[in-house]
């Protein structure tokens, strides 16, 4: 690359390692698995699968499927640099206050 | 027949907004809507500013919204509307300069950085760079765009993201990427599959049908994600 990136931005524009990629992915692959995940969630019952490793692939899938959709809309709509990093991590601080609280309750089951 | 042509004004010397004016036109079914504008332009209202060149749906310079859809004015007859009210504005998500006129420069920016050119630094052959009719026709349906920017003006991810290429942008870029002969996709994969690349397409399917030129847009960004995720991954 001929240019060097004199921004965070242009950096990450300029990045090899392709995260946006990986993420879009996951995004493909996660929404399918919840589908069937969460029809056996809600349809065959919570009782019936206590399997603990079900439980909680279903809500880290959820979650981080949930959490990156929302970096998508942010990243759209919040133009202003400081308002979208508060906004970004609150949400990514949610996430995993989230998935740990969800995790220590079916740890409990 | 009579028609209500509404258009939205704006001089950037007078205006702090843009506002509606309504004109009242004798008009023809087989009228273009770039006549009606024409007739306000010659005949009404000379401070009417909007972009047109060739009139025949070839150089791309006529795209405005109307009737709530992108399209060209040279290429959209006053009887395909079916209504006697037509309403026209810019095309949306750039900035506005002067009535239908917008500032293309973000539009050719993003063009300009997926590379729509030929790159293949090999010394070139005595006579031509041989290309099979199937390999040709790969990206026969590329090779269509005039730039009108009817297409990614009608992208609701380009609207709101400032970063995003756009659909136009990635039609070209598919121009050379499934060219038999170019060499330069390792630069275009750099801009395409970065922030503001592929991944912010989230087919909303606007861009087909806002096309002028009947390209499958959203089915070609699709094209550039597959190969770019095939060669990365």
């Amino acid at each position: 690359m001929a240019i060097k990136a004199r921004k965070f931005e242009e950096a990450r524009r300029q990045a090899t390692f392709n995260l946006e990629l990986a993420w879009w992915v996951f995004m493909r692959v996660s929404g399918l698995l919840l589908l069937f995940l969460l029809w056996a969630h809600v349809y065959i019952g919570p009782r019936l699968i206590s399997i603990k490793a079900y439980d909680i692939t279903l809500l880290a899938l959820a979650l981080l499927h949930g959490s990156n959709g929302l970096r998508y809309v942010l990243d759209d709509y919040i133009h202003n640099g400081s308002l979208r990093v508060i906004l970004k991590s609150t949400a990514y601080l949610l996430a995993a206050v989230l998935l740990l609280a969800g995790a220590l309750f079916v740890a409990k089951l | 027949m009579q028609i209500t042509l509404e258009l939205q004004r704006y001089n950037p010397e007078v205006d702090d907004a843009p506002h509606w004016e309504s004109f009242q036109l004798e008009a023809e079914p087989m009228d273009r809507v770039l006549d009606l504008l024409h007739k306000v332009k010659w005949e009404v209202d000379g401070t009417l500013a909007f972009r047109r060149s060739c009139g025949h749906g070839i150089c791309g310079s006529c795209a405005m919204m109307i009737n709530g859809v992108n399209r060209l004015a040279c290429k959209t007859l006053v009887q395909d509307l079916k209504s006697k009210t037509i309403t026209i504005e810019p095309i949306r998500g750039l900035p506005v300069e002067k009535d239908m006129v917008v500032d293309l420069d973000p539009f050719f920016k993003a063009y300009r950085e997926v590379k729509p050119y030929f790159i293949n630094e090999e010394t070139p052959p005595e006579r031509e760079r041989l290309q099979s009719p199937e390999e040709r026709a790969i990206f026969d349906d590329s090779t269509k765009c005039i730039l009108c920017a009817a297409c990614t003006t009608a992208c609701p991810v380009f609207w709101v993201n400032g970063f995003y290429l756009g659909p136009s942008a990635i039609v070209n870029a598919h121009r050379f990427i499934f060219d038999s002969r170019d060499q330069g996709n390792a630069e275009r994969y750099k801009a395409l599959s970065g922030g503001g690349g592929v991944w912010r397409c989230r087919t909303a399917y606007n861009c087909t049908e806002a096309c002028p030129r009947d390209i499958p847009v959203t089915q070609l960004i699709e094209e550039v994600k597959r190969a770019i995720m095939f060669n990365q991954m």
